[in-house]
């Protein structure tokens, strides 16, 4: 490069100058001297261009004096001026700095990194390259501070469920960002990862509040590629990879659970009715039987025998089939394939790019897959000068099959019963054979207690999603690099669809079911949105301003239609033509509007002092009275580093960059408000006698307004060592009030609820992120990233309903410091979301002496038991039993030797208190490792599955291996209590007062599990071939790559995912896990060509 | 502010390139209170959706009227968990297992029931008589569900006011004292017949409130009454109510089945037994919402025996569930020989031991048999609320009351039960061992009747406390209901109920 420079300064002034245009010819190539392909090189002030070729090669046309400016992706421009010789070297260096990374500010605006006063992570563009995900969301697990990205479910195509800042709700489910995908505001399910050019996440106040009402929980801004000038590119990418299943428990086999049913039956209900019991008595259908001679040859048949338990004089002789329902459920390496096919290109006129995806994805449970096809288009013309007007449009179709396992009483439920497949299905009893004697798979008792295979064929689901969108836009140069009018208007159309066929099936002990349930439902949204701003640039004397001022109409319709039938005399047509009954037929209209307007200003002077200030206006029909809102947010920040005492400092030696930031702005948020449900409404309650009958469902609510969140922020960015460490911090304190928050109404009031604007919730949180080169040399290069957040919630304010603190639900305890009863949980002032409580298990009574010794005189009114002191009183009455050696000695926090609910406390938080991730790059000549981890850290799991198993709630199911150090004459020091069947009718050690039903508080302590985690979330080794290696098949890119994906989580949690679980109100379930479906394990070969 | 004024006009560009103005937006899917009591159908909606929400509230109404009387506390023969149900019959009901939670919900429509007051008292869209007819059908509706909140919790809170909005902080209510709960019942039930006036039709396959409930409610409260004030003006106004709807329905319209199953069959609904029933039908509304904690699972029962020996054939016994809550054995055994009421109530199932002997293991309802959908059975019969067999019994009471002869009624119910069985000289009252003692001959004769139709435990509490010790093993202290912990943070001037 030096050399190249010397030489054209040397030749400028040497030579006399002469204004003749002559042929120059030259080459252009990186630092490490490979060609550039399609390098631009222009001369200055003129439209008289060219693009390098393969071999980085160009010729143009040029005077002596001239000045070309040789320009290229990625690189710094470089410029050279035509002297005498005629051909030219020239060395573009890369351009990686972080610093001049330009990020995104929403409305067509962007920013570079370096003057912004904002909290905007950008997601590091590697975790989009190698990995396979069905859905793009995936991809902000761990890389975004400020995000608590978690998955829901492995099944593919699942959507995790994404939480800014810790969420800003008291008690609704928590709300992800707004996401916005090329200015359409829409979900990120369905599209394709390759397709995206960028995702940002804007943090603060002040940088969202350009989104103004919607935008309360942040913003996603996803960006697609689009085509570059000069620049012609094909690509093909494949990715091909195998998903392997994560082990869920080990469990008994037929032998070890004969054994502890028919114990723990007798223990339970004493002998009777014993061999009626599904799965461990001899009468129940399944490969058990009392020996006798005529039996005795099973023995010689893969039987076993063993002597009853329950009464040494009988022996029993079984067949084991444990295992064999997990290994058919299970698709042992189910396969992953991505093909991606991408054509871009364009000149000074024009640019144009389109795409084709198709991905699949088996899951590890048979018949669950993914399905995607994905297309765009997107163009952009000079028609004028001064006018460009662009168009684009995408399409995805996506579908998947639901598992079988919904609640076959009412199919149509939607998808509830995924957790039973990983509860039921894999802890059915193992003295069952799956198989038929012809050797079909057989039903067993219902769709969740019986053979996938079979159920998989007869229950059929199935989930279609079209997605459309199509948006066109100009932009006028009204005053040539000054101002500017844009206008854009997009259309977005969703089409839901989800259809459900039911064959003739058999559950044994039943007739033929033949009813044939088939329905359809199908959902349609159809948005538009209309935009048009006008920006203002203008530099002077070290000024810098940039505004842009714009309106925004936003437009949302949705309607519904669902059709249910019964009756098809025959299996062959599972659509609703076939069906003889029409049982159910429905349709819904709805829809809502906002009206905003928005308006940006970001000065600075000199790159040193910057200020940006944001607002918007939005109106929306969901309100009635409080119909507008204004949102403003102010942000200001110092570049330090570009002083001039600092420059002359010896901090500069060490410290390249030093920005503290200040931003403060306020947003809003209304979704959790019905389109309706201020007017106060009159609803169907259903048919009566044929006639439709309508209530008061919804009272009048005109009052109610945005829910507004003040964001006050300071951030600092470092940079040390010529940027090679750089980090980005911020603090951020907000406070969301006028929370919409249900307020549990008087049972009086006849409305279990009501929507007021009564709450204050803060969260204080912490973000760092960090990237760090650690390493270059001529071959090497390492370079760290990583990010952290730390995250608070405390509620402020709650709506006056006269108890202490305002406390809505909660738990009254014994409180021993303060000696009285206080409430804990529940939403109280004052008080964080999340607290577990539970009873908490001291231990498990090793014998007679300890029952006596510690708990001789308890009563534990939950469960009903007493200790051997209260016999006199107690023993014989209906429903009482005795605390004997093997139960649970509960803490009795009270003292007064009655276990009863105020023996509570807090056993943990669902939330977790720190969340982040990190990864590393190191590149060795063509080969790159690449890695990335994320974690969890602070949050509790109840392990419901593993209660619901060892407390045998079900009563027939096979318990997991823990059993065995279940307490028993030999085994007194254990933490698990002496196994009984149905622990909800026996003693209560495990499910206390819920009965058996799945709930987060009120369980045995010691199945509250700490989630935290760090997964190794993806590992890629690739490999770069050289260029003049694929230069001669015409390839300007070729690369193959290696990846690992989920492949491990380092935890202590016991069951099979450590990660929170989020879905709050879903089904009331936040923080249980019973029964999740795993993230797979995935080894991904992966293909990238480019012409 | 200018910038609003810059950005508005901007918004307003905007807008119109989006070629609509308005914000104001009308709901197609439903229909705002501005749009509501507008017109005749609007009202006649409504009097449906009332009882569309009862329908919804009937398995609470079950429970509390029978769940936890002598009828259950069986241990269910499936083996299944009973999580909790059990506390019923056991009468172990404490504050932290009420149960019950809510006051069953009855609020949720009491309070439509006072709305709907509100707006028709002012109306002029109708006309005179269908205005009258639907008060008559809603203050008695609301009497009879303030009579369950009486029965069941004592003091209660009651008002009139519907709930139009809500100010936070200013809706804690105590609750109204019992006995001005049951004056209030009483006043209802005043409005109610007159509001009827004259009219005694029943609509709707008598599954609307019509005179004739109001008046079988207004017995019921009366002898409650009486029994506890052993006021015989009170047991006449029982009686006189009663007489009421006999003078006034043609036997026609108003009478006993011939049989027994009759009342219940799927294919005569409202039929003349009837008075007031919960409609339920087929693709509609099932029994008691679908629950189906009184019903065995299918693969179990399918190993069990009949009475006669044989397997139960599941395709024919195919009305399974869970059972959580079983009827006690003794219950079956108590059925004299040639009562046709035992096998419509109950099937009775055995289990083989030794010497091929049968126990009686198991017992679940019959009296609902609903109907066949495809392959599958599906209970959706109609949930009785006030049939004549009723009256006739409630009639016997109020003469036993007033020392009058109960034979007629009694032997008129007893008659149709034993069918072509009946012998008066050892069935008929007063030569059954029972009929010693009239009022027991009475409540007996009730649980034969009546057993899983949601009145034994009210049956025992109308009759006296002492009747509900001497058959149950609830204690003195606790015959009314916990409040569940959530109602009381809800309402702060609520109190736990007394003996909690």
């Amino acid at each position: 490069m030096k050399r190249a420079l010397f030489l054209i300064v040397c030749l400028c002034f040497s030579i006399n100058m002469m204004a003749q245009t002559k042929t120059i010819t030259g080459v252009v190539a990186d630092a490490a001297g490979e060609p550039i392909i399609g390098a631009s090189v222009l001369e200055v002030g003129t439209t008289n261009g060219t693009i390098t070729d393969v071999d980085g090669n160009f010729t143009i046309q040029a005077s002596v004096g001239a000045k070309l400016d040789v320009s290229y992706i990625g690189y710094k421009t470089q410029q050279i001026v035509v002297g005498a010789p005629n051909t030219y070297k020239v060395i573009l260096k890369e351009d990686a700095e972080m610093l001049d990374e330009v990020v995104v500010t929403g409305y067509g605006m962007s920013q570079k990194r370096s003057l912004m006063t904002n909290s905007i992570s950008k997601l590091d563009d590697k975790v989009l390259q190698n990995a396979a995900m069905s859905n793009a969301a995936q991809s902000l697990q761990g890389t975004v501070s400020g995000l608590r990205v978690t998955n829901t479910s492995g099944k593919p195509g699942s959507s995790p469920n994404i939480v800014l800042r810790g969420g800003a709700s008291i008690n609704k489910n928590l709300e992800g960002p707004l996401v916005v995908v090329d200015g359409i505001v829409r979900s990120m399910d369905d599209i394709n990862p390759s397709d995206i050019e960028s995702i940002q996440v804007l943090k603060d106040a002040a940088s969202t509040a350009i989104y103004g009402a919607r935008a309360n929980n942040g913003v996603i801004l996803v960006t697609t590629r689009k085509g570059v000038e000069g620049r012609t590119q094909i690509t093909y990418k494949f990715k091909g990879g195998i998903n392997f299943a994560r082990e869920g428990y080990k469990y008994l086999d037929a032998g070890d659970y004969l054994y502890y049913q028919r114990l723990g039956w007798q223990r339970t209900n004493g002998g009777s009715s014993m061999e009626n019991q599904k799965g461990f008595g001899v009468n129940s259908g399944v490969d058990l039987a009392f020996m006798t001679d005529t039996n005795k040859h099973l023995l010689n048949e893969g039987w076993q025998s063993m002597t009853d338990p329950a009464d040494p004089g009988n022996t029993l002789i079984f067949r084991n089939h444990a295992g064999e329902l997990h290994d058919l459920t299970f698709r042992n390496a189910a396969f992953t394939q991505d093909h991606y096919l991408s054509l871009s290109g364009g000149n000074d006129k024009g640019t144009f790019s389109s795409s084709l995806g198709y991905y699949s994805e088996d899951g590890q449970i048979i018949s669950t897959n993914y399905k995607r096809v994905n297309g765009t288009i997107n163009g952009s013309y000079k028609l004028l000068p001064v006018l460009t007007v662009n168009a684009g449009g995408s399409f995805s179709w996506s579908k998947m099959p639901d598992l079988w396992t919904y609640d076959l009483k009412s199919p149509w439920n939607g998808e509830t019963g995924e957790y039973e497949l990983f509860y039921r299905t894999m802890s059915m009893f193992p003295t069952w054979n799956p198989w038929n004697d012809d050797g079909s798979p057989a039903a067993g008792w219902s769709n969740q207690d019986g053979n996938p295979y079979y159920w998989k064929d007869k229950l059929t689901r199935s989930t279609t999603n079209r997605k459309t969108s199509f948006n066109i836009g100009f932009a006028l140069e009204i005053l040539p690099q000054q101002l500017f009018l844009n206008g854009n208007s997009s259309m977005y159309y969703t089409d839901h669809q989800f259809e459900l066929f039911e064959k003739k099936y058999q559950q044994i002990g039943q007739a033929p079911n033949t009813n044939r349930n088939a329905s359809q439902t199908n959902t349609k949204v159809f948005q538009q949105q209309h935009a048009l701003t006008l920006e203002y640039k203008k530099g002077f004397s070290g000024h810098n301003i940039n505004a842009m001022v714009g309106g925004e109409y936003f437009d949302y319709q949705y309607q519904n239609l669902e059709a249910r039938v019964s009756g098809a005399p025959t299996d062959d047509i599972p659509t609703l033509n076939a069906g003889t009954n029409r049982t159910y037929t429905t349709s819904t209209k709805t829809g809502y509007r906002i009206l905003s307007g928005f308006a940006r200003v970001n000065y600075d002077y000199n790159y040193r002092y910057m200020v940006s200030l944001v607002a918007r206006y939005d109106g929306i029909s969901k309100l009635s009275d409080n119909r507008w809102g204004f949102f403003p947010g102010i942000s200001a920040g110092w570049n330090v580093h570009e002083e001039a005492f600092f420059k002359d400092s010896k901090f500069s030696e060490v410290v390249s960059l030093i920005k503290p930031r200040i931003s403060y702005g306020l947003n809003g948020n209304v979704n959790g408000i019905g389109n309706f449900d201020v007017y106060g409404k009159y609803g169907s309650v259903g048919a009566y006698d044929g006639n439709l009958g309508y209530l008061n469902t919804g009272v009048v609510n005109s009052k109610l307004r945005w829910e507004k969140s003040h964001t006050f922020e300071l951030g600092l960015d470092l940079g040390f060592f010529n940027n090679r460490v750089h980090m980005i911090m911020d603090y951020y304190n907000r406070t969301t009030s006028d929370l919409l928050t249900d307020v549990n109404l008087p049972e009086y009031t006849g409305f279990p609820s009501f929507k007021t604007n009564l709450g204050t919730i803060s969260n204080r949180g912490f973000e760092l992120e960090a990237k760090v080169n650690l390493l270059t040399r001529k071959d090497w290069s390492w370079d760290v990233t990583a990010n952290t957040s730390f995250v608070k919630n405390i509620v402020k304010k709650l709506p006056f309903n006269g108890n202490v603190n305002n406390r809505q639900g909660g738990e009254q305890v014994w409180d021993p410091k303060s000696n009285s009863l206080v409430w804990l949980g529940g939403i109280q002032e004052g008080k964080s979301l999340g607290d577990i409580i539970a009873y908490k298990q001291v231990r498990i009574l090793r014998d007679w002496d300890d029952v006596r010794n510690h708990a001789g005189d308890f009563l534990d009114e939950v469960a009903n038991l007493y200790g051997p002191d209260k016999a006199a009183e107690y023993a014989g009455k209906p429903g009482w039993k005795p605390i004997e050696p093997g139960d649970v000695l509960w803490d009795d926090k009270n003292g007064d030797h009655i276990i009863n609910s105020y023996d509570r406390q807090v056993v943990g938080n669902i939330y977790p208190k720190w969340t982040g991730g990190f990864s590393t790059t190191l590149n060795y000549k063509n080969w790159s490792l690449y890695g990335r981890f994320d974690y969890a850290v602070g949050h509790t799991i109840y392990n419901d599955l593993k209660a619901r198993i060892l407390g045998q709630y079900n009563g027939s199911f096979n318990l997991i291996t823990d059993v065995r150090d279940s307490w028993s004459e030999t085994n007194t020091e254990t933490g698990i209590p002496k196994f009984y069947w149905a622990d909800q009718n026996a003693k209560k050690n495990i499910t206390r007062s819920n009965n058996g039903t799945t709930n987060l508080n009120n369980n045995n302590s010691s199945f509250y599990e700490k989630g935290d985690y760090l997964c190794l979330r993806e590992v890629t080794l690739s490999y770069k071939f050289p260029k003049d290696l694929i230069n001669k098949v015409f390839l300007t890119d070729a690369s193959v790559y290696v990846t690992g994906q989920n492949l491990f989580y380092i935890t202590g949690y016991d069951g099979t995912s450590p990660e929170p679980v989020m879905d709050i109100q879903a089904n009331g379930r936040g923080g249980i896990d019973n029964g999740r479906y795993p993230t797979p394990r995935t080894v991904l070969f992966g293909l990238q060509l480019s012409f | 502010m200018k910038i609003k004024k810059i950005i508005l006009a901007f918004a307003a560009s905007a807008m119109l390139a989006g070629g609509c103005t308005s914000l104001d937006m009308d709901p197609v899917s439903d229909i705002t209170d501005l749009n509501y009591w507008k017109t005749p159908e609007q009202f006649d909606s409504f009097v449906f959706g009332l009882h569309s929400r009862f329908r919804s509230h009937s398995w609470n109404m079950f429970l509390l009227g029978e769940a936890r009387s002598d009828v259950f506390g069986g241990i269910p023969f499936g083996g299944e968990a009973t999580q909790g149900m059990e506390r019923f019959p056991y009468n172990t009901l404490n504050a932290e297992n009420p149960g019950i939670n809510g006051f069953g919900d009855l609020y949720q429509n009491i309070n439509q029931m006072n709305l709907f007051i509100s707006r028709t008292l002012h109306t002029d869209v109708l006309t005179e008589s269908a205005r009258n007819y639907y008060l008559g059908q809603v203050y008695g509706l609301r009497a009879y569900y303030m009579y369950q909140l009486y029965r069941s919790w004592g003091d209660a809170v009651f008002t009139e006011e519907p709930s139009l909005g809500f100010e936070v902080g200013k809706l804690a209510k105590a609750a109204t004292p019992a006995a001005e709960i049951f004056e209030q019942v009483k006043k209802d039930i005043e409005s109610s017949l007159s509001y009827f006036g004259s009219d005694y039709t029943i609509k709707e396959k008598k599954s609307l409130w019509s005179k004739a409930a109001t008046l079988m409610l207004k017995a019921d409260v009366y002898l409650w009454s009486a029994h506890r004030d052993g006021g015989e003006g009170a047991a006449r106004m029982a009686k006189n109510a009663l007489v009421d709807i006999q003078n006034n329905t043609s036997r026609n319209n108003l009478d006993l089945m011939d049989t027994f199953q009759g009342v219940f069959a799927y294919d005569n609904k409202g039929n003349k037994e009837i008075i007031f029933t919960i409609h339920n039908e087929l693709f509609e509304y099932n029994l008691w919402n679908g629950n189906n904690d009184l019903f065995p699972q299918a693969d179990y029962l399918g190993k069990f025996y009949n009475a006669d020996g044989t397997l139960i054939n599941t395709s024919v016994e195919n009305n399974f569930g869970i059972m959580r809550l079983m009827v006690k054995l003794e219950n079956f055994r108590k059925f004299l020989p040639g009562d046709t009421r035992r096998d419509v109530t109950l099937k009775d199932v055995y289990n083989k031991v030794e010497n091929g002997k049968l126990e009686l293991v198991g017992l679940y309802p019959h009296k609902y048999w609903g109907v066949m959908n495809g392959s599958t059975r599906v209970r959706c019969d109609d949930y009785p609320v006030y049939r004549y067999s009723d009256l006739l019994l409630m009639l016997a009471e109020a003469e036993v009351l007033l020392g009058e002869d109960p034979a007629a009624e009694i032997n008129q119910v007893r008659q149709r039960a034993f069918g072509d069985a009946y012998d008066a000289s050892t069935v008929g009252f007063p030569n059954q061992e029972v009929d010693k003692d009239p009022a027991d001959a009475v409540l007996q004769e009730r649980l034969f009747e009546f057993m899983l139709e949601g009145k034994r435990w009210y049956d025992l509490r109308r009759f006296g406390d002492s009747y509900v010790l001497d058959y149950t093993p609830a204690e003195s202290a606790r015959l009314l209901w916990p409040v569940n912990q959530g109602a009381l943070t809800n309402n702060p001037l609520l109190k736990q109920t007394v003996g909690y």
